[in-house]
């Protein structure tokens, strides 16, 4: 696991030696993280109920606003809390 | 060569002093790592190692919800892969600080290469700096700050009792949440977006291992290229007319 990271790592500053990779695979890279990142949550807010997809909501507006993780990350555990309490 | 690279111990601490802010975070964010590592059953070595060694949040998180015995090995490795192979495309932008630069050095400094680093590193090679250590003197605060917080998050686990009244079986998906709004690049990522959410959510119905996850990424992403494919041939085509 280390080393798979470190070579995602390194590899870049291996290219910066080297020519631009093809635009294609540059793409598909670049557009890999948000799809990664949704993929983990949606089967966990299915699984999941009501008050965890609204919570993910209440984040996800206090990362809009805030830009800060640690805050969208409290913000959207009190809210679990608030509509597990509620619903 | 040599006269153009330039790496001091000058542009180290200006690195460490511009991160200072970025470090106070990572040590939130450690503590919320060694927390949920301490649930999932690493005991604080483990997980001090893992964070020393890969300094990635996005990665070990998802480690972590993976983490089951038998380890899901294959699975962790293949995801670090994914979700990491963005740092590929990050270090092949700093070409300004790394094209010219030692071999040694290049390659202990890309132990460093991330989200925060880069977006600091980006930001002061467009400012005319040009010593690459600047981004060492970044990872250097993250790695203490990142390590330090997953301690602090371990000690403080194992006090914690039940995780669910404490609404803490829900960090992980907050976190991702977070995670995914500093993704958002306008509206051209909904698409991808929506492709990659239904098809992780049918997939995770039968994939097994989570493999849902590079099933939807993979579907996302290709979508993603796709459009952008499309939308500048089309303004190819416009500006022809």
């Amino acid at each position: 696991m280390a080393l798979v990271n470190y070579f995602t790592r390194a590899t870049g500053l291996w290219l910066t030696r080297r020519s631009s990779p093809p635009p294609f695979l540059e793409g598909l890279l670049q557009n890999l993280p948000g799809p990664i990142i949704i993929s983990v949550i949606v089967p966990v807010l299915v699984k999941g109920g009501v008050a965890e997809s609204m919570a993910a909501l209440v984040t996800a507006f206090a990362m809009f606003r805030g830009k800060n993780l640690a805050i969208a990350t409290a913000a959207g555990v009190t809210a679990v809390l608030i509509f597990r309490f509620l619903i | 060569m040599a006269e153009d690279a330039v790496f001091t111990k000058q542009g180290a601490l200006k690195g460490a002093r511009q991160s200072i802010f970025l470090g106070i975070s990572a040590v939130a964010d450690g503590i919320v790592f060694g927390l949920l590592a301490n649930h999932a059953g690493l005991d604080i070595y483990a997980s001090v190692l893992m964070s020393t060694l890969l300094l990635s949040g996005t990665a070990q998180f998802l480690a972590v919800s993976l983490w089951s015995q038998p380890l899901p090995t294959a699975n962790i490795v293949l995801t670090t892969l994914a979700m990491n192979s963005r740092n590929i495309v990050l270090g092949a932008s700093l070409r300004v600080f790394f094209s010219r630069l030692p071999r040694l050095k290049t390659y202990l400094s890309a132990f460093f290469v991330f989200d925060e680093t880069w977006a600091l590193s980006t930001r002061e090679i467009t400012l005319g700096e040009r010593d690459s250590a600047f981004l060492v003197g970044c990872g250097l605060v993250l790695l203490f700050a990142w390590v330090g917080g997953t301690a602090l998050g371990q000690i403080f686990g194992s006090t914690v009792v039940n995780p669910r009244q404490l609404g803490l079986d829900f960090v992980f998906t907050a976190v991702f949440t977070a995670l995914l709004v500093g993704f958002w690049k306008g509206r051209s990522s909904l698409l991808p977006l929506a492709v990659a959410g239904v098809v992780s959510g049918i997939a995770s119905q039968f994939l097994p291992y989570n493999l849902h996850i590079l099933a939807g990424g993979a579907a996302g992403s290709l979508t993603g290229t796709l459009a952008h494919y499309l939308r500048t041939r089309q303004a190819e085509e416009f500006l022809k007319t």
